[in-house]
């Protein structure tokens, strides 16, 4: 493990993982932050667990250890299994997930590793698979859930061994 | 244009999910103004982002980096207009475009000497919707977007 960047202990400890991180260092950016995160979980059109789906595949690819290890509640709740999420890995393309669900990781992969090679035929699949909204609410949840695996990793303090599950609701 | 949707801007194609549209302002602009690093700082910094992506389109904060910081940008390293803790902030910010993971306790600790931790949060936020923002532009093949 490496050292933690940033040593904070919030004054009045408040039980949220996220409020008593560092990043209660800068409210002003905490609190719209929490709003935020909230309502991409809660407003749709995508289901929460396709959100999971992609928060999962972010934090694979980034190597988060604390995101990898976290399954919010709502996504277990819209029906993500544990088996559905072995199958977020590197071959995921051959894996017995959806063809919707292999184009939203897809997107993903496309944000994370390439993001100016998005070739035409897969532009028009996507496009002809999601509609505007749908696509705006991956781009949203994909910059989301990466700038905050970044924080993470960047933060210092991130274990080298994986973590056991930790299951929680989305934080407000 | 967009292969999704007849938009060439930002705005335009965040526009497509009302609800989220408004709260994705209300994050990005929380960065315009802390107190915690100065605006002009994460605004070259951005800056720094986009270049690395070669990425033209217009930056947010772009009104607040003087066309003198901007020309010495591309060879910061060297260029004496730009000052230390600028510099300290640009090497942090392009190790974290190029490898987050890479970041070394001598990065951070720079950033720190001069904004102190609440200063070192701020910019990795910052930095990652910076990031953001610039990837999705080139996934969305905005105008400028995929200059490079």
């Amino acid at each position: 493990m490496t050292e933690p960047r940033v040593n904070y202990v919030p004054q009045q400890p408040t039980g949220n993982v996220v409020r008593d991180s560092a990043l209660g260092l800068v409210p002003e950016s905490l609190e719209p932050y929490l709003v935020l995160n909230k309502a991409v979980w809660s407003s749709g059109p995508l289901s929460a667990a396709e959100l999971e789906m992609i928060r999962l595949r972010n934090a694979r690819k980034v190597g988060c250890v604390f995101c990898k290890a976290v399954r919010y509640d709502e996504a277990l709740n819209a029906g993500l299994t544990e088996s559905k999420v072995a199958q977020i890995d590197d071959d995921h393309a051959a894996s017995e997930l959806s063809q919707r669900e292999k184009l939203l990781l897809r997107f993903v992969d496309h944000y994370l590793e390439d993001p100016g090679a998005l070739d035409a035929e897969l532009a028009s699949t996507l496009a002809a698979e999601f509609s505007a909204q749908e696509i705006t609410h991956m781009s949203i949840a994909v910059v989301l859930f990466n700038t905050f695996s970044r924080c993470a990793v960047a933060l210092g303090g991130m274990p080298e061994e994986e973590l056991p599950l930790i299951k929680m609701s989305v934080p407000e | 244009m967009t292969w999704f949707m007849k938009a060439d801007t930002r705005e335009a194609v965040l526009a497509a999910h009302p609800t989220l549209a408004p709260l994705w302002a209300d994050f990005v602009n929380s960065f315009q103004a802390l107190p915690q690093i100065p605006a002009e700082v994460l605004a070259l910094c951005e800056q720094r982002v986009a270049q690395l992506h070669g990425n033209a389109c217009a930056r947010r904060g772009a009104a607040q980096v003087t066309a003198d910081k901007l020309e010495a940008l591309a060879c910061w390293h060297e260029d004496s207009r730009i000052t230390s803790p600028e510099r300290a902030c640009l090497e942090f910010t392009e190790v974290y475009v190029m490898d987050v993971h890479a970041i070394s306790d001598e990065q951070a600790n720079a950033v720190k000497q001069y904004f102190g931790e609440q200063g070192l949060v701020a910019l990795i936020q910052a930095l990652g919707l910076f990031n953001g923002e610039c990837r999705l532009e080139k996934l969305w093949q905005l105008p400028g977007a995929n200059s490079d």
